[in-house]
């Protein structure tokens, strides 16, 4: 990780009219994120209450559904979006300190571990849905009645697994479009100390995508 | 950082994450993964293993938030915006389980199938002749069931499909005691409800209670009719003390959901 300051720290940033300096303008975009934090936990919410809820009534049926998962995968996910979110804060703090490189660096890393994450959450699914572990009966797919015989809520922990880390990966795969975006800006020499709003703002929402794992992960992978 | 300090007002500065803190934070998440695993795959603390996963999820969490969401830098109504969207997350899950765990076992929400001794409420000798705390009991039964809603205080019936009980005609399945607890076991379509949840017992005192609305005499019974609902009137209790009924439990919300399909 370079860490001489290079390039842009003359970056110019007009901020809008309507606020009373740059500083305000980032406040309020500050603010404004943070109120969309919030909509995100309820988001999630209503899903992990479902979770548990469904948990504590059908105990067994989700303890042995639970064992099917892969908890080596979740774990090395884990560890991937941990990395990521310490180098989307390095891609900040670069951006505070002038460094275009290691912005541009920092970003490329955070990219490649929402791929990573992505890669892991495929195999998984494909695995199960080869096991007929997929609960939903679309694209002509059909439940594995046998493979829970004794235990039939075993399908609606799977119902809620697909749905939380369905919803989850699809948060990663928007975070990982906006990185994207955040890296053809920053190659423009677009943000500096002046200004790195855009960084600050897409940094805390995939801090928030990986504060969400860092409980689906020992919710549905370990004590599930 | 003086582009962002133009004006007195915001004159804080925009902490930077330093390096060292920035690797000591990382090194700790990862520390406590490891924790995680570790106490939930190969050590054996049995029913707390949820709690304890939980704690440490709660702790990696709250580094995350405070270092890299920089919310120990931040400023106060940024944190207390964060934090009440966890404040009603647990509102909504701590009022939802007390919801569901406070229940006795007769209001669960999937209500089970009990089987009870069918002489429930006051034991009644020869229940299918009246008595005053039969009449009382019958009177009690009638105000919690709702049943003046349709048919009246008095037995004059407010809405107008209901029976009068006060006049003797029209009684679909008859006016005798053992056809009023025939009625209260199957209902009648559209709008007469079955009552499931009563013991026979309970649909004996509320026949004898519905009696004394109407001035003309009971009808005489027979022993047949009384079969026909699980009373055997050749014995002193009817039979009703040995024989044992499956009673089912309503749940209230199912309760209200059959109420609002009537």
């Amino acid at each position: 990780m370079s860490s001489k300051p290079t390039g842009t720290s003359g970056v110019e940033h007009h901020h809008a009219h309507h606020f009373r300096s740059a500083g305000h303008e980032f406040d309020t975009a500050k603010l404004g994120m943070w109120v969309f934090m919030v909509q995100e936990i309820l988001f999630f919410s209503a899903l992990f209450v479902a979770f548990f809820i469904f948990r504590q009534k059908y105990y067994v049926d989700f303890h042995e559904a639970s064992l099917e998962l892969d908890w080596i995968m979740g774990a090395v996910n884990t560890v991937i979006l941990i990395v990521s979110s310490f180098t989307v804060a390095r891609a900040i703090s670069s951006a505070q300190k002038g460094n275009t490189e290691g912005i541009l660096e920092n970003l490329i890393y955070t990219l490649l571990c929402s791929g990573g994450f992505l890669v892991v959450k495929s195999i998984e699914y494909s695995s199960k849905v080869h096991h007929g572990l997929f609960p939903f009966e679309i694209f002509g797919l059909k439940w594995n009645v046998e493979a829970f015989a004794e235990h039939p809520q075993a399908r609606l922990f799977f119902i809620l697994y697909f749905l939380m880390t369905g919803l989850h990966a699809l948060h990663v795969v928007v975070g990982a479009g906006l990185f994207v975006w955040l890296y053809r800006r920053a190659k423009r020499g677009e943000f500096g100390p002046a200004y790195y709003t855009p960084l600050e703002m897409t940094g805390l929402y995939w801090h928030f995508v990986d504060l969400v794992w860092i409980y689906l992960f020992p919710l549905l992978y370990l004590v599930g | 950082m003086s582009q962002y300090n133009e004006n007195e007002e915001d004159q804080h500065e925009h902490h930077i994450l330093s390096n060292k803190t920035g690797m000591r934070v990382f090194l700790l998440l990862l520390f406590l993964t490891f924790i995680t695993v570790i106490t939930a795959k190969f050590t054996h603390f049995g029913s707390f293993n949820f709690l304890i996963a939980m704690l440490i999820a709660t702790a990696k969490a709250a580094a995350v938030m405070a270092y890299f969401m920089g919310l120990k830098y931040d400023t106060t109504v940024n944190r207390l915006y964060f934090l009440s969207g966890f404040l009603f997350l647990g509102a909504f899950l701590i009022l939802t389980g007390a919801d569901m765990w406070s229940r006795p076992p007769e209001m669960r929400v999937t209500g089970p199938v009990i089987k009870v001794v069918a002489g429930q409420g006051p034991s009644f000798n020869r229940p299918f002749e009246p008595s005053a705390e039969i009449l009382a009991h019958g009177k009690k039964l009638y105000i919690e069931n709702a049943c003046q809603t349709c048919h009246g205080e008095d037995g004059v019936n407010i809405l107008p499909q209901a029976r009068n009980f006060k006049k003797s005609e029209g009684w679909k399945n008859g006016r005798r005691t053992s056809e009023i607890v025939y009625t209260l076991v199957n209902g009648i379509a559209p709008l007469m409800n079955a009552y499931p949840t009563l013991s026979t017992t309970d649909k004996l005192a509320l026949a004898h209670y519905v009696h004394t609305f109407n001035p003309d005499p009971v009808p005489a019974d027979d022993a047949e009719s009384f079969k026909r609902v699980g009373v055997d009137p050749t014995k002193d209790d009817g039979g009703l003390a040995a024989a044992v009924e499956a009673r089912e439990t309503m749940p209230v919300d199912f309760a209200v959901e059959r109420y609002m399909e009537k």
